[in-house]
């Protein structure tokens, strides 16, 4: 409302003096860009380009030079077995710890926002799966889950659930519930911290004044409060999509994709293909299949922005 | 006044003791794996959750027989300096992209987050063509700048946001009076953009203090090393994993930094509050 | 055969006989020589060498490369020496991006078949591996195959690490046994009973990870006769009789005598597993062993060492090869060579053995010989590893495609698909279809 008041005032000056604002600021615009897109351009943008003619290349590393090959790579991969076991690994991985990570992400917000002792520290100790390197944390999940020494497996078999522990890495289903169990833990705090920081843009006078009206807690929440932390999911929805899509520590600590790739995400295939076997374009192909899925995460991201800075 | 203290018990600490042991249970697992010896870690008799025999003998290897704080301080200069080009990157791209009118912008904000969705799994090997050709390989500075590369995005987008949710009235008066509009940025948007900035750095920080793969690959010697990757290089060991040490180079890795958010952590929820809700 | 190799070995070692006194007067030697097949005098003095090495898992190997290589070969010569120590999985990341972009350390251990994976980007190296084979007494043939590419040495086999089933000598003869198995159905028996009789498994890791499941697997399935491809390696040979009848005896054994949680195993988990008496049996390098003395005495003392058991088609072995290759890339090959023929020689290799107690084996005869560093009874199994140990791609030479589809885990794969309930039949199609596509038949 205010920008469309300032758009007025700006419009209502003599036409020469927007002319000579906008001359400034195009000029001004690219100065003040420069230093960001030249990091852009040098360590993002040539070695993408690069990736990129990989993809349609024969690049292994065994050999010295390439040759185009169109999109073979691209076709060659729809026809493994692997690769669309990994496709749907990908899939299901991210879609589930995203749900998770939303669903838990709302509620740990929720629970912050009320006042209590040590709020800060509490805070900031539940940031610390977040805060610790997942090189590491994927390291100490290793452990957690090892076959022989899980403390879960311990607790399952102690309290007497089950005879024997769960093969937690070893079975397809288990190890998927397990890379999912860790990625959850990591990415839930961020998901809080960020929604807490929309809770507490809404007005406590009008929660108050729906309870006055007699709404319950319930219907407070999902009446008022959600929708208007809806900008702010919508955003860390986005991210989280487009990080959990590319995620590769995780997998490549806990499984690297075993047992028999019920757990090879887009990522660690790409990096097997790539890396250990030295096809570089098979493994750029690979990567490029993120692609699509990313590329609508990012449009629906500029389209939200775009709507949201012009109203 | 005591239902309110027993629904209170119910509301807010039960759940909140709920979710503590659940995000940070692997934390205690930490602590109490890198105090136990290593016979006492594989032993199946015992109570898994205390220490009976409690040592220091894995932090001893981790100071005395690997490089960790030379790893520490080298994670903290690359994450303060990494963190300060993107800061800066993000807030001059940032307030263009908020406030000035120019042409080929949306093209622009758009290229800066396509940036984001290229994998750094696909990049790291034409990355470090670059970083040669620069001569920057097995220096920080082949880390401290192609970090600003994952955080120039974000940082961008959340300033973005942020300088959003300032009122262009106050810039615009200081125009009308004659200041340059560098100088109306600098001293009048920048400070009210605190918030906002520190947001941003931390972002950018934790990040930074997490990266591994360009790290692994655009360093060789050990008093180059950052933790992530001095800790899983040096101390998985063909194929036993020194299971007390990496335990506690992931903690004294990651508590610090923790300790230090709990004075900044406020901030950030409001800094992402204006960036994020508003933007 | 083997007479005509030790042949050509005495001639390449006449040839160096001039190499090999430039060697000793290295120090002082006046000019540089960038060529790789002269073998002038080097200047060392002054230069610089970057070594990018595993980091093992006994710390006085580590130690040796630390320490005695650069006291005894690095300060006296006036090398700038840095040795980079890394594990086995982050340093092929790390080999791949040097190769591509054409710069890094001057000398890397490769592992497995990678010298055939990255050969056009490897200088020649034929002279140093001739006079070091001959040296040492010939290269055993699995070192030779995966180091030389096309009749050209493109690495200097660096060592081996030899793995046999360690296993609890009193719980198997508690079973009724008075020696480990020589055959694999014999194992299945025995298995069984020690299952029965002691409610231990053996324990074998078959999930994605770098050692102890391909270097089982593989074995497994040449002992009945199995193999990716044929001879040639142009034609697919995995579907098919031999083929089945490992998957089913694998399956026998799986299911009779084995823990199903190996199917999540990494290399580490079954050492982890042993040492906590929780399996009887399992495949792993000597650290397990090395680990024990040290630790866990009363466990050592009852840990035997046993090479893997026959198939109907004979007894095979999967060790892991390193290898020493000097990248096109270096500007001024000769420091590196050099340091790379002062490590294979034999007196310094034997030095670097005693320290690392026999867990890398010597990629040539004499390890098994006048070097064996080991007076420990118990580890006498390790010393017929080189003859008996094949390479990924057996009975083809060693090829990129054979390279992909390890680095795959396509053979592992099968094996823990038939582990998890699948047919033969339909695992070795599976296998097939993605064994097509790597080999692009």
């Amino acid at each position: 409302m205010r920008a469309e008041a300032r758009e007025h005032a700006i419009a209502a000056r003599p036409p020469l003096s927007i002319g000579e604002v906008l001359d400034r600021q195009g000029v001004l615009a690219y100065v003040l860009l420069f230093p960001g897109l030249l990091i852009l351009t040098v360590f993002i943008a040539y070695p993408f380009v690069t990736s990129l003619w990989l993809a349609v290349t024969d690049q292994s590393v065994s050999t010295s030079g390439a040759r185009f090959i169109g999109l073979e790579n691209f076709i060659g991969e729809l026809g493994s077995q692997i690769f669309q076991q990994t496709v749907r690994n990908t899939l299901v991985y991210t879609a589930v710890t995203v749900v998770f990570k939303l669903v838990l992400g709302i509620a740990l917000a929720v629970l912050m926002n009320q006042s209590f002792r040590l709020k800060n520290l509490a805070r900031a100790a539940l940031l610390l799966p977040w805060i610790v390197p997942t090189a590491l944390s994927a390291i100490a999940w290793l452990w957690l889950f090892d076959a022989t020494f899980s403390v879960f497996n311990w607790l399952l078999v102690h309290s007497g659930l089950t005879t024997r522990g769960i093969n937690w890495l070893g079975e397809g289903g288990w190890a998927m519930t397990a890379i999912i169990i860790a990625n959850v833990w990591r990415g839930t705090p961020f998901f809080a911290i960020t929604i807490l920081a929309g809770l507490q843009t809404v007005d406590r006078e009008l929660l108050e004044a729906a309870s006055v009206d007699g709404a319950s807690t319930w219907q407070r929440f999902w009446r008022i409060t959600l929708p208007l932390v809806r900008p702010v999911l919508l955003i860390v929805l986005l991210f989280s999509t487009i990080w959990t899509i590319s995620d590769f520590q995780l997998v490549y600590v806990l499984t690297r994709g075993g047992p028999a790739n019920s757990t090879h995400l887009l990522g660690t295939l790409a990096y097997d293909v790539a890396v250990r076997a030295g096809q570089l374009s098979e493994g750029a192909a690979i990567s490029l299949y993120m692609f699509p899925v990313l590329i609508v995460c990012v449009v629906a991201l500029l389209l939200y922005l775009r709507r949201s800075s012009t109203t | 006044m005591t239902t309110t203290a027993s629904r209170r018990l119910l509301t807010v600490y039960l759940p909140l003791s709920l979710a503590a042991i659940l995000l940070l249970f692997p934390f205690y697992w930490m602590l109490i794996t890198s105090i136990k010896t290593n016979r006492e870690l594989i032993d199946l008799s015992g109570l898994p959750f205390w220490v009976f025999e409690p040592t220091l003998e894995h932090y001893r290897v981790l100071f005395a027989e690997t490089g960790f704080l030379r790893w520490a301080l080298n994670t903290l200069i690359v994450s303060v300096v990494a963190t300060a080009i993107s800061l800066a990157c993000s807030i001059l791209a940032g307030y263009t992209l908020a406030r000035l009118r120019f042409r080929g912008a949306g093209p622009i904000g758009a290229a800066i987050f396509v940036t984001y969705l290229v994998p750094q799994t696909l990049l790291f090997v034409p990355l470090l063509e670059v970083t040669r050709q620069l001569g920057l390989t097995n220096t920080l500075w082949s880390m401290i700048l192609t970090y600003p590369t994952i955080l120039i995005p974000f940082g961008t987008w959340l300033l973005m946001g942020y300088f959003r949710s300032i009122p262009r009235e106050l810039e615009e008066s200081a125009l009308i009076d004659g200041a340059s509009r560098f100088r109306a940025m600098t001293q009048i948007v920048l400070p009210l953009a605190l918030p906002g900035i520190l947001s941003a750095g931390i972002f950018s920080f934790t990040l930074s203090w997490n990266e591994f793969i360009y790290a692994l690959v655009f360093t060789t010697s050990t008093d180059i090393k950052t933790i992530p990757v001095g800790v899983v290089t040096e101390l998985v060991k063909g194929d036993v994993y020194f299971w007390g040490s990496l335990m506690a180079g992931a903690l004294l890795g990651s508590v610090p930094v923790a300790l230090i958010y709990s004075f900044f952590v406020e901030h950030y929820v409001a800094g992402l509050t204006a960036g994020a809700v508003k933007g | 055969m083997e007479a005509r190799e030790i042949a050509t070995n005495r001639l390449s070692r006449r040839r160096f006989l001039y190499g090999a006194a430039a060697l000793a007067a290295a120090a002082c030697a006046p000019a540089a020589s960038p060529s790789p097949s002269a073998s002038g005098p080097v200047v060392l003095k002054g230069t610089k060498v970057q070594l990018l090495h595993w980091t093992s898992f006994v710390p006085d190997e580590d130690k040796w490369f630390k320490e005695t290589l650069v006291n005894d070969w690095a300060k006296p010569n006036g090398v700038d020496l840095t040795v980079e120590l890394v594990s086995a999985n982050e340093a092929q990341p790390k080999i791949v991006a040097a190769l591509q972009a054409g710069g890094g350390p001057d000398v890397m251990l490769l592992q497995w078949t990678w010298s055939h994976l990255y050969a056009d980007k490897l200088a020649d190296v034929s002279d140093i591996a001739e006079k070091v084979g001959s040296d040492g007494g010939g290269f055993y043939d699995a070192m030779k195959q995966n180091a030389q590419v096309q009749g050209t040495w493109r690495a200097v086999p660096f060592g081996m690490l030899g793995n046999a089933i360690h296993y609890r000598d009193s719980l198997l003869k508690d079973a009724g046994a008075t020696k480990f198995p020589e055959t694999w159905s014999e194992l299945t028996k025995v298995g069984a009973d020690v299952k029965a009789k002691s409610k231990l498994f053996l324990g074998q890791a078959i999930g994605h990870s770098f050692g102890d499941p391909p270097t089982f697997v593989q074995p497994f399935l040449w002992s009945y006769g199995g193999s990716e491809t044929d001879e040639s390696g142009k034609k697919l040979a995995v579907n098919s009789a031999a083929t089945k009848d490992a998957l089913v005896a694998f399956k026998d054994l799986f299911s009779k005598a084995a823990d199903p949680q190996v199917l999540s195993w990494d290399d580490s988990a079954n050492n982890r597993s042993y040492a906590a008496k929780q399996i009887w049996a399992t495949l792993n390098g000597a650290s397990i062993y090395l680990t024990a003395v040290k630790d866990a005495p009363d466990l050592a003392k009852d840990t035997k060492l046993a090479l893997l058991p026959s198939g109907p088609k004979g007894q095979f072995l999967l060790a892991v090869p390193f290898q020493y290759a000097v990248p096109k890339y270096v500007k001024d090959p000769g420091p590196a060579r050099e340091l790379i023929s002062y490590i294979m020689a034999p007196k310094n290799y034997g030095s670097f053995m005693k320290a690392g107690k026999g867990y890398t084996l010597a990629p040539y005869k004499k390890g098994e010989g006048d070097l064996w560093p080991s007076t420990d009874a118990t580890f006498d199994p390790f010393r017929k590893i080189g003859t008996l140990t094949k390479w990924y791609g057996y009975p083809a030479p060693p090829s990129t495609a054979a390279a992909e589809s390890g680095s795959k885990y396509i053979l592992v794969d099968m094996f823990a698909k038939v582990a998890q309930g699948d047919t033969p039949e339909s695992a070795m199609s599976w296998a097939e279809g993605e064994l097509k596509r790597v080999y692009k038949l």
